[in-house]
């Protein structure tokens, strides 16, 4: 096999959702003595990225972009780990700490963003649910983050969205980082009033409002 | 016509003298208690008309003064609480379910904190406590409680749901994200959990069925399928794994009563709408139709000959954060565009959140009993 059909092997694999079969075949990459990131662009990457277009595109749903960052994930550890032992690490391509906001405990759309952020190379610090503003605040500070995205399923804590991007004012972090915010009741329009920088349809838009915030994608 | 008449003949898709209305009929189309607290306290009936809580939680049909001043045309009753278990609140503020779900206090809500089957394997599922639907405690003196509401009110009666469907209730006691995650990556473990939802549900319904069926006009399932944005799982998944199943427990309860057969499905599921009334669905609430693709106008015309539309009175962007002109907007829009014919029932799209002002109650129920009539 030349490297060309090793990448769509990988790629292949991540598609699939085989989180076995995308190390394995990672694997053997760089057993081949391919570069640890090129297997991560050109492989995994790939598959993820045609991953979301599935989605986009309504061919996949929930349960397969799980399973296929499942295996993205399972891909880069691999990988991650050869860098690692070569003295280098990837970059991650922005930082992220994300949460449900405050008195909301609904995490499957959080969950599923933070997975597919890990996926696309983003370094994620998920802070779980019922985040109170003044976590959001210390978790800034301290990982200084790109981008907090702001999670809310009910139209009674959308509200303490915005109490949080008050908060991340308040405490003069605001201008060093982006916020998105995101879930069924939340809208475009709700973003801009509270002043959020972008709102998230869905887990793959997120991914993408993520990509343009710290500028450029994935690669 | 009363109510039961009304409600009848929409349900039969024939055009009653108004729009029947749902106030408190349901699990999912009654009030929170903080909203239905500010409601007392603005009509000043606070302390005469208490609600009852629906199975201890959060969510309150009204008193029956209330109901009837908002022209409910519906009352509610339910399968009730197994011998031998109780719902009790630990000394770390939680309770466990009689499916073993651990639930905590966040917000306004009771919300799942401990999924039992997280970990589980094929199995574990034979080894798992389930309920028992045979246990006495569910139909004892039910059938006389409800033969009694049937000849004490004109309302016609529906039986709320038991539990919460093959799909959701696999979510509830799996995890969100590890079920559909099994959905797509381990089919053997997914369908055997359902199989063995679907055979509790099964017994809980034919008893249910037995002690009640000809009692009740409309009989209830829940079992959310969408997102805002489109169903959790592609149309493909749920006609190959979810559909069968669901048509089992509809069969059974079919068998067993002639009431007519209400499923609660949130979010965007148009593309499954079809499915839902192969398998003999005849209501489905509630139309959000906040959500992708779910235009009343659409559905109407697409289905409205075939299934009986519930709800549709969206309290995701009207009832909850909009003005009480706006709901008078949109409740006189949805009677225009569902009400011909028949075939529909006004309510909400879920139980009025904690955010509701009583104004916009007061707004949505006077709206319907204002705009519902037909010509006659």
């Amino acid at each position: 096999m030349d490297k060309t059909e090793i990448y769509a092997t990988i790629a292949r694999h991540v598609i699939d959702g085989d989180s076995n079969a995308t190390v394995d075949s990672c694997l053997k990459a760089l057993d081949a003595g391919l570069e640890p990131l090129e297997i991560i662009n050109d492989g995994l990457s790939a598959g993820i990225n045609k991953v979301g277009e599935l989605f986009g595109a309504g061919e996949y749903f929930l349960p397969e972009l799980i399973v296929s960052a499942d295996a993205m994930k399972a891909g880069a550890a691999v990988v991650n780990d050869a860098l690692l032992a070569q003295g280098k690490a990837k970059e991650p391509v922005g930082k992220v700490v994300i949460g449900s906001v405050k008195d909301d405990e609904h995490d499957i759309g959080k969950n599923i963003v933070a997975s597919l952020l890990t996926a696309h190379g983003f370094l994620v610090t998920d802070l779980g649910t019922n985040v109170p503003q003044s976590v959001f605040v210390e978790k800034a500070r301290e990982m200084k983050p790109d981008i907090v995205g702001l999670s809310a399923l009910l139209t009674t804590t959308m509200p303490n969205q915005k109490s949080t991007i008050e908060a991340l004012e308040e405490a003069g972090l605001r201008r060093s980082l982006k916020v998105i915010i995101g879930g069924a009741p939340v809208t475009a329009k709700w973003a801009e009033s509270i002043g959020a920088d972008a709102y998230a349809r869905d887990a793959v838009d997120a991914v993408e409002k993520a990509k343009s915030l710290v500028g450029g994608d994935s690669r | 016509m009363n109510s039961r008449e009304r409600a009848l003949a929409a349900l039969n898709h024939r055009e009653p003298d108004r729009v029947p209305i749902d106030f408190g009929g349901t699990k999912v189309t009654s009030i929170t208690r903080p909203a239905y607290e500010r409601l007392l306290e603005y009509l000043q009936v606070r302390g005469t008309d208490q609600g009852m809580s629906i199975d201890g939680g959060e969510a309150f049909v009204p008193s029956e003064r209330i109901q009837r001043f908002l022209g409910a045309d519906f009352r509610r009753t339910s399968l009730q609480a197994p011998d031998g278990y109780k719902r009790v609140i630990q000394a770390d503020g939680t309770y466990v379910d009689e499916w073993g779900i651990r639930r905590k206090k966040v917000g306004f809500y009771w919300e799942i904190c401990e999924f039992p089957l997280a970990k589980a394997t094929v199995d574990d599922l034979e080894r798992y406590p389930w309920p028992d639907p045979a246990n006495p405690g569910r139909v004892r003196g039910l059938r006389d409680k409800v033969k009694a509401l049937r000849e004490n009110t004109d309302c016609a009666i529906i039986a709320d749901g038991a539990a919460s469907g093959v799909f959701l209730h696999a979510c509830r006691m799996r995890g969100f994200e590890q079920f559909l995650r099994d959905l797509a990556a381990d089919k053997r473990f997914a369908n055997a959990f359902m199989d063995r939802l679907v055979e509790v549900y099964i017994g809980l319904y034919e008893a249910y069925m037995t002690a009640v069926g000809d009692y009740v006009d409309v009989v209830c399932f829940a079992d959310d399928l969408g997102t805002q944005e489109r169903t959790f799982v592609s149309p493909r998944m749920y006609r190959e794994m979810i559909k069968p199943r669901q048509k089992q427990v509809f069969d059974a309860i079919k068998s067993r009563t002639r009431a007519k057969l209400f499923i609660h499905c949130d979010g965007a599921i148009a593309p499954i709408i079809r499915d839902f009334i192969e398998i003999g669905v005849d209501v489905l609430d509630p139309v959000q139709t906040s959500a992708a693709g779910m235009d009343p106008l659409y559905l109407k015309n697409e289905f409205g000959k075939d299934i009986v539309f519930w709800g549709g009175i969206d309290i995701q962007k009207v009832v909850s954060t909009g003005t009480a002109a706006d709901v008078e907007t949109e409740v006189r829009r949805i009677i225009e565009v569902l009400g011909p014919g028949g075939g529909y029932v006004l309510g909400a799209t879920h139980n009025l959140q904690a955010d509701t002002p009583p104004e916009n109650i007061l707004a949505l129920y006077n709206s319907a009993l204002k705009y519902g009539w037909y010509q006659a």
